[in-house]
């Protein structure tokens, strides 16, 4: 009897260990990024400035959501991702139903109040080009100035996005580098870190998925630490989204966290939402079109 | 050997007082081809226009097919389409750089910046302080017939 109630105890043990984050049945991402644009014909060189972290970017938004999703979320399908890189980030495949796929799109490239651009030669993606839906819940765009304060139009862009993450102000890449310093015994060792730009991707990741912080905290945590905080430059980051009752439960995309998210598109039609909302966070000295802040 | 151990100690302070700090590649750079001289005199800057957001404004760039220097009250202007690519208040000067009949033209800017993801087409606004003497002007966003009005 008593090895009985031991194996018992035993058993719950091991239950009690077991248990698996619940987290979405299912997970996919597809990434857009340009880094080298295409030529322009008159000129011979290419039609806008290339973007050297665009694409390292793109990668480790990509690996860092199939590395957290995968260890914390085991049971959470996720098929595999797919990039478009360069020349194969065209108009008419961003602007194609392909995005509406995928749970989250990631949108790297040069862009102006309410426009991104795209490839090849003087494309052009306005709010009124492209409408995030379908089974896209989240986006984040890394561009300039799209959802710049009072003067970008946000709604266009939506058609059952939950939120659209991005910049108010200009945003900034910069490659890896190597800071060193001296370390250890009598400090005559020589230690270093490194920092780069594609870290607040990855951060906004971890926030979202392993910290289980909400999205929007998730995001302007990560610009804050590694583009204001870490190189001392003024950004906006901007969370753009729409907001009311889903199932009778008030919905405020803002604070959604990645663990207990509503999985299916909300907010579609006029009628379904309450309000249009935006958060953004003004960190230092923010540099717009004309001049920092 | 007492004198060889306060030498060691020495040393060793020595090391670790000293600044060894250091970043290797920090990202900042000019954003105009820096590899050729320009004369900063030919052309002076009088203006910029705001970024061309519109795609209807945006279009009438890329269709400018010659670049006019216009003479007004004894003054020659000058107008061309080009790109910024950090922010517009950074611009100091135009830059030009003669290649035979064609002279190059860049925005030169104050101070160097990180990469930014930031599309800005614009109307500049030059005084023409020099002879011009090229068929051809050159700028990030085309290749212009130089005319005369």
């Amino acid at each position: 009897m008593k090895k009985i109630v031991l194996l018992l105890i035993f058993f719950a043990f091991c239950l009690a260990n077991a248990v698996v984050n619940k987290g979405p049945s299912s997970f996919s991402i597809v990434s857009f990024a340009v880094q080298n644009f295409a030529n322009n014909p008159s000129t011979g060189k290419p039609w806008a400035d290339t973007l050297s972290t665009s694409i390292d970017e793109s990668n480790t938004i990509v690996n860092t959501f199939v590395d957290q999703i995968s260890s914390i979320y085991p049971n959470t399908y996720f098929p595999t991702p797919i990039k478009f890189h360069n020349a194969q980030v065209t108009k008419s495949v961003l602007t194609s139903n392909i995005s509406d796929n995928y749970n989250f799109v990631y949108i790297n490239t040069h862009g102006n109040v309410n426009f991104f651009i795209a490839q090849p030669y003087n494309e052009y993606i306005y709010n009124y080009n492209k409408k995030f839906g379908g089974n896209t819940y989240w986006a984040m765009i890394k561009a300039c100035l799209v959802f710049k304060n009072g003067e970008a139009n946000q709604d266009p862009w939506f058609n059952g996005v939950h939120s659209i993450i991005g910049y108010s102000s200009l945003s900034w890449g910069y490659q890896r580098y190597k800071h060193y310093y001296r370390c250890g015994f009598l400090n005559i060792g020589q230690c270093s870190y490194s920092r780069a730009s594609y870290y607040v991707e990855r951060d906004f990741v971890t926030n979202w998925i392993r910290e289980k912080q909400g999205i929007w905290e998730s995001y302007k945590n990560a610009v804050y630490k590694w583009i204001y905080k870490e190189r001392g430059i003024g950004v906006e980051p901007k969370i753009v989204y729409r907001y009311g009752y889903v199932d009778g439960k008030f919905f405020d995309p803002w604070e959604e966290t990645f663990e207990n998210s509503i999985q299916k598109p909300v907010f579609k039609n006029p009628g379904e939402y309450t309000g249009i909302g935006s958060r953004w966070s003004t960190m230092g000295t923010p540099c717009y079109s004309v001049s920092c802040k | 050997m007492k004198n060889s151990l306060i030498l060691a100690l020495f040393c060793l302070s020595f090391i670790a007082c000293s600044e060894d700090s250091g970043e290797s590649n920090m990202g900042y750079t000019y954003h105009y081809d820096t590899s050729i001289s320009y004369d900063e005199k030919k052309l002076l800057l009088d203006s910029i226009s705001d970024c061309i957001i519109d795609s209807a404004a945006i279009e009438s760039v890329y269709n400018s097919d010659t670049i006019f220097i216009e003479e007004k009250d004894g003054v020659e202007i000058v107008a061309f389409p080009s790109q910024v690519h950090s922010y517009i208040a950074n611009i100091k000067s135009i830059g030009v750089h003669s290649f035979g009949d064609t002279l190059k033209i860049e925005l030169i800017e104050k101070e160097k910046t990180l990469e930014a993801s930031f599309f800005c087409l614009v109307w500049v606004y030059g005084t023409v302080n020099d002879k011009i003497d090229a068929k051809y002007i050159k700028t990030f966003t085309g290749v212009y017939p130089l005319g005369s009005k």
